[in-house]
């Protein structure tokens, strides 16, 4: 019995040996050249070019899995596969790392230091920025060393500005935000006749949100002062005129007017515990006046309350020398590397998914207006409000937020700034010195 | 053939160390190499530094907190754990009606990932209308509800408690099988001679029980000591990095392009873990040469 048993497991083991060694040696003929002729090639089935496509934007998932769908079925000879992760930057630093470089990245930062090794292709010659809707863009998107070099391809101009609930501020009796004194009155009004509602909502949990008020308040305010350009050669070099930790200066303004806000009950109450789903729901659903954020974050919303009634301004200026600020910056974008196995193939990829339908569809998915000519739709709720903002002209406009350290970005700003709004941070002095300390030990 | 029969059983481990020197030994050197280093993880050239980034470490405010948070964590956990893990085995192992439900349900947590239950428990603590201060606002007790995890100083707290909730059923288990492997008539040897219940425990059971707390507290440290998941879930290291562990830390600063030096601070959790994992295996090994 047990002879036996042995034997028929014996039999079984070698079975599953040569079945698996014949579908590899039935693969190995189909790459051998030097079989391809001899297996008829007129018939002899086209090997399908596999691209992976790795993804760090969650909002454009559905949309791309569906134009990538489309794509396929137009190219029965390439199949694209979407790779989502939503660490973005990070995971792709992981692949790198592992040798499993992606053949396009979409919606995801390339590190620097990938850009200065030139692991990705250079698009400054390419056909698709005589498309553009402002050609400045194009300078905007290029890379910040080497500003002769453009190493992805945008798609949208996504603004962060001041979100409101419409039928809020109506109720409260609000009207005109312009200046920061405004604002904070407005804030009280909200607070007095609505007291269920939060005036400002800031979503501190996912730090990223409190690192974007400083990105948009203090480093916007440079930006205003020394022009968008020249703001980043003093940011690079740490210029002392920046004054980070002087007293009275815009980090530490900007500190005292958030702790400010939340001793006057002007901001919700979980400031540091909220998240921002919380923010989207709470100004979506009326339980919020303001926030400050992207446009990205209005699908959100609308998923949330598809009849919410939003509006939207540019930030008010916390500095008496500033204008009303609405931050531009490139949306979502398009990026391969230098050295492809497939680059016909990409390069068709590229072309379908930079195609004016294919731009319009992403435009709408992302609620801000896409950066070609060709594409442009009514992209959301918020287009008559923007157009008005650029019409009236009387905000600063940025087309790209200002240099920061790599590694030293807005989740690091806002893990400072909750330290403020909790309490382990006792002072706006000590906030600046903190924050000044962090810059330049991120750029040593 | 003889000789190759005396060795076989030096043969069949190679196989084993083998896998152990791939998967262990040789990370460990890389590592210790790396930790030596200032690469960045992204530019394929760096410079060895000696053992600047361990200096570098002891000279950062944030890593010694990162180390002091560690610590907390990492050693009133497993004694919490045990603690209660302890009871709840005397508990279990009496024939109460329901003790096998009970079991299970003290018992199911610990199969659910840690970032989930961190997940759950930051729905549930949620000021705007999350379970917890519903649920004391409902009492009368809205006055005992606290932000927790808002505070730089009880966010630690509440990660200590969500993680006792959690994983309490692990220890339970074991030590309920080294209850359930105490002969019976040990137990009623000290009976007869007069012990009460708590005489018995302490001086009959506990010494037998040694096995299962060495087991206990040498897996409960060195998954203490190495706490993220929870911690990601419930607070990421926040309020700012108040409750930011060693294992958040390394992660925080790998990927802000400091390779060389979150592997150094690998190293040094290392020892971190190394120290208190000897120390109690050396007292138990006593205690238990002991009873």
């Amino acid at each position: 019995m047990k002879r036996s048993l042995m034997l028929t497991v014996v039999i079984i083991l070698l079975v599953s040996l040569i079945a698996g060694c014949g579908g590899n040696a039935d693969k190995n003929a189909a790459k051998d050249p030097n079989t391809a002729g001899k297996n008829n090639s007129a018939e002899a089935p086209k090997e399908t070019v596999k691209l992976t496509l790795m993804n760090g934007m969650v909002e454009i998932v559905d949309w791309l899995n569906e134009e990538i769908e489309t794509f396929n079925e137009q190219n029965p000879g390439i199949k694209v596969q979407q790779e989502f992760l939503k660490e973005g930057s990070g995971a792709l630093k992981v692949k790198i790392a592992a040798g499993d470089m992606p053949d396009i990245i979409m919606g995801i930062g390339v590190p620097q230091d990938y850009l200065d090794q030139d692991l990705m292709r250079d698009f400054a010659n390419d056909k698709i920025w005589d498309r553009l809707v402002d050609p400045s863009f194009k300078q905007a998107a290029a890379d910040p060393t080497r500003p002769d070099k453009v190493f992805a391809i945008p798609f949208n101009m996504i603004y962060q500005g001041m979100f409101y609930n419409k039928q809020v501020l109506e109720e409260a009796g609000v009207t005109k935000v312009e200046t920061w004194e405004e604002f904070v009155t407005a804030l009280k009004t909200i607070k007095e006749k609505k007291p269920e509602v939060a005036p400002l909502f800031l979503g501190g949990k996912d730090a990223w949100t409190l690192g974007q008020l400083v990105s948009n308040l203090p480093l916007g305010a440079y930006q205003q002062q020394y022009g968008i350009k020249e703001v980043d050669k003093l940011l690079r070099g740490n210029d002392p005129q920046l004054g980070f930790d002087q007293p009275g200066g815009r980090i530490e303004t900007f500190a005292k007017n958030m702790l400010d806000l939340k001793a006057q009950g002007l901001v919700n109450e979980n400031t540091v515990t909220a998240t921002y789903s919380d923010q989207t729901e709470a100004i979506a659903n009326g339980k919020a006046a303001f926030v400050i954020q992207g446009m990205w974050a209005l699908g959100d919303m609308l998923k949330k309350n598809p009849n919410a009634s939003l509006g939207f301004f540019p930030i008010p200026p916390m500095f008496t020398d500033a204008k009303p600020y609405m931050i531009g910056d490139r949306d979502g974008s398009i990026s391969v590397p230098a050295k492809s196995e497939h680059p016909e193939e990409v390069q068709k990829f590229i072309d379908f998914i930079t195609s004016p339908d294919a731009l319009k569809g992403f435009s709408k998915v992302r609620n801000s207006p896409s950066a070609y000519k060709d594409a442009q739709i009514e992209w959301s709720i918020l287009s008559d409000d923007v157009d008005k903002i650029k019409a009236e002209g009387k905000a600063f406009i940025a087309t790209k937020g200002t240099y920061t350290p790599s590694g030293y970005g807005w989740d690091q700003f806002g893990k400072t700034v909750q330290d403020l709004l909790a309490g382990g941070i006792k002072s706006p002095q000590d906030f600046a010195k903190s924050f000044k300390q962090d810059w330049e030990k991120a750029q040593r | 053939m003889t000789g190759i029969l005396r060795k076989l059983h030096l043969y069949m481990a190679v196989p084993a160390i083998l896998l152990f020197s791939v998967f262990f030994v040789l990370p460990l050197a890389q590592g210790i190499n790396i930790s030596l280093t200032d690469w960045t993880g992204t530019r394929p050239a760096y410079n060895y530094v000696g053992f600047q980034n361990f200096i570098d470490f002891f000279q950062d405010d944030r890593a010694f907190h990162a180390l002091k948070i560690t610590l907390i964590f990492g050693l009133i956990s497993p004694v919490l754990l045990n603690l209660f893990g302890l009871i709840y085995a005397l508990l279990m192992d009496l024939k109460l009606v329901g003790r096998g439900l009970v079991r299970t349900i003290i018992y199911l947590p610990v199969i659910i990932s840690p970032l989930i239950m961190g997940y759950i428990f930051l729905i549930m603590l949620n000021s705007n209308g999350g379970a917890i201060p519903s649920i004391l606002n409902g009492v009368g007790l809205s006055s005992l509800y606290k932000d927790w995890l808002a505070s730089p100083h009880d966010a630690i707290w509440v990660i200590i408690i969500v993680n006792l909730f959690q994983f309490v059923g692990g220890p339970m288990i074991i030590y309920l099988a080294g209850l359930q492997s105490v002969p019976s008539e040990v137990k009623e040897a000290a009976s007869i001679d007069g012990a009460n219940y708590f005489q018995t425990l302490w001086h009959v059971t506990m010494p037998l029980l040694i096995p299962a707390i060495r087991i206990n507290v040498i897996t409960n440290i060195i998954g203490s000591l190495g706490v993220f998941d929870v911690i990601v879930s419930l607070t990421n290291g926040g309020p700012g990095y108040w409750t930011e562990s060693l294992s958040m830390y390394i992660y925080r600063v790998s990927f802000e392009g400091q390779t060389g030096y979150a592997t150094a601070v690998g190293v040094i959790l290392f020892v971190v873990v190394l120290i208190p994992v000897a120390g109690a295996l050396s007292l138990l090994k006593k205690a238990d040469y002991d009873s």
